[in-house]
């Protein structure tokens, strides 16, 4: 065991801590847009910072510090990208300040202000099947991480991921995103005290000029051109432009900050400086793998010519070499602090994702669906009783699915492949339907189809690479998009009055 | 090479230094948004109960 009992006291003051705070919040919900977008009152720093900590987790760094450590830093190009891109989206404000202007609390409810109910309840489940499988492997790297770091045999891992779930899933069903925003804010100050501590620690332990040393050794010029690198080139940036577009636009648990912002002009300055924030998101954990390629790189080359990290006479998986230094080089007391930040990011991650799947799930499938069926509107009681539902469903979901599903690679680029499943054709009809009047129900349905078969076939069927697959899915939606809108029958959208709930 | 060492380091220092000072200017001004939000809600929800 790793942990001293002041490292424990302080994790475990800051779970109570959590849990107490994200309780109050149920107190201030009154209605359906109190709980799904905290009743629009978000100003600019505390959506800065429940922006960041939505999409800062424990995953963000274990992937980061895997790409860092398998990559070099060529790495540092996906981080300047979804950094660049958000500042670029904020200051023109493209599709956010539309969509905040719609009043909108889901990014499918969108597809029927614009195309139709059907379109909805398709981009609903596309949207829910891709983002609860894209959680769904968070619960095994972040168990990864805190066993690793703490030293918790893990037989108990199960047991202490299921406890962390039940603590995030009972604040984010009493208080939605009102107790998601509260708690987001002290999980903030936390994940960024721990992420420079780190920072600190391990490039001191390392040190920058033996980290430009290894990495110009072990990968040569690949490990700090990302044209150069195999992993990369030219389609992988590429993929990663229109993939950021659309996680900045249309990424549910994004764009519901966006919704949750006080003005248009608000949710433009959050996604301006949460896009500087992004830059360091990606570069100082990858900055830590890159730490523990120095320390740990000395085993024998992969097929991919990485060597293996060896710990303690052990050959590690490269995803784990990064919390294997923290063990090594945090002392009692630093320790626990930065395994409650570890925990802070985890938690603010997943309580958003819950609300942000469970939303879908419940206001564009299940409450279009009784529409469709001709049933009566329900209360905003009884929606908000539903989304609580769906939440429990989402969290059932996500643990079994975290403990029985194997991972094909890189995490980064399977979160990548399973966004884009949706994100590929949702940015394409969402930027078509917002920029371009031709664009019509026809030409939305088979973007959304396109771009989820586009993303599926290649990668799972016909095993092309990530790049190749992100870059096909965005090409074949937006085709779909032009030629089904072109050929389609062109038809006045429904009022948005009978829709926006 | 040495082209990319210099573009990555300077970054890195650059995004290194504005995570650390975008997160004190959050937390310093922070508090009063969260408390503005707060009082907003309470202030809709009082209303919902007394219509």
């Amino acid at each position: 065991m790793n942990f001293a009992a002041i490292d424990w006291v302080i994790v475990v003051l800051y779970l109570a801590g959590s849990l107490g705070i994200g309780i109050l919040g149920k107190r201030f919900v009154g209605d359906l847009t109190h709980f799904l977008v905290a009743g629009r009152e978000l100003g600019v720093y505390v959506g800065i910072a429940t922006l960041a900590a939505t999409e800062i987790g424990t995953i963000t760094y274990m992937y980061f510090a895997e790409l860092g450590y398998k990559a070099g830093f060529a790495a540092f190009a996906a981080a300047m990208i979804s950094g660049t891109v958000m500042i670029i989206v904020g200051r023109t404000g493209l599709v956010v300040s539309r969509f905040r202007d719609l009043k909108l609390m889901t990014v499918p409810e969108y597809f029927e202000v614009k195309y139709s109910r059907g379109l909805r309840i398709l981009t609903g489940v596309l949207v829910a099947v891709g983002g609860i499988l894209n959680m769904g492997i968070f619960l095994k790297i972040e168990g990864q991480f805190l066993t690793v770091v703490t030293g918790i045999d893990s037989r108990y891992l199960v047991l202490v991921m299921t406890i962390i779930l039940l603590l995030e899933l009972v604040y984010t069903v009493l208080g939605g995103m009102v107790s998601v925003v509260i708690t987001d804010f002290m999980q903030y100050i936390l994940l960024s005290v721990a992420t420079i501590l780190v920072t600190i620690y391990t490039v001191y332990y390392a040190g920058f000029g033996n980290i430009v040393d290894k990495v110009t050794r072990v990968l040569g010029p690949g490990g700090f051109s990302p044209v150069e690198n195999p992993r990369f080139g030219w389609t992988f940036l590429i993929w990663q432009v229109l993939l950021w577009f659309s996680v900045s636009t249309c990424w549910q648990t994004t764009a519901m900050r966006m919704f949750s912002t006080n003005s248009p002009v608000t949710a433009k300055k959050v996604m301006t400086w949460t896009g500087v924030i992004f830059l360091g998101r990606g570069m100082l954990p990858m900055l830590w793998g890159m730490c523990a390629l120095v320390m740990f790189g000395t085993g024998p080359l992969d097929k991919e010519g990485i060597p293996t990290p060896i710990v303690n006479g052990h050959a590690i998986e490269p995803i784990a070499a990064m919390p294997a230094l923290l063990a090594q080089i945090l002392g009692p007391g630093v320790r626990g602090i930065v395994v409650a930040g570890m925990l802070a990011a985890t938690m603010s991650v997943n309580s958003s994702y819950l609300l942000g799947w469970s939303s879908v799930i419940s206001q564009d499938i299940v409450i279009p669906m009784r529409a469709v069926l001709g049933k009566p509107e329900l209360s905003s009681k009884r929606q908000i009783l539903i989304n609580r539902i769906a939440n429990v469903f989402v969290s059932l979901f996500v643990m079994f699915w975290g403990l029985y599903y194997e991972l094909p690679g890189a995490v980064y680029l399977y979160l990548g492949i399973t966004g884009t499943i949706f994100l590929s054709g949702a940015f394409v009809s969402v930027i078509g339907g917002l920029y371009w009047r031709r664009a019509n129900v026809t030409g939305g349905y088979a973007a959304m189809l396109l771009g989820g078969i586009g993303s599926i076939v290649p990668y799972f069927f016909l095993k092309w690479s990530e790049n190749i697959t992100g870059f096909t899915a965005f090409g074949l939606a937006a085709t779909g998009l032009v030629v089904g809108s072109l050929v389609g029958k062109r038809e006045a959208a429904p009022a948005p009055t009978a829709v926006v709930t | 090479m040495e082209v990319w060492k210099l573009f990555w380091t300077v970054s890195l220092l650059v995004s290194g230094s504005a995570f650390a000072v975008i997160t004190i200017v959050v937390i310093l001004k922070g508090g009063r948004d969260m408390r503005a939000m707060l009082r907003g809600l309470k202030a809709h929800h009082d209303d919902n109960r007394t219509h």
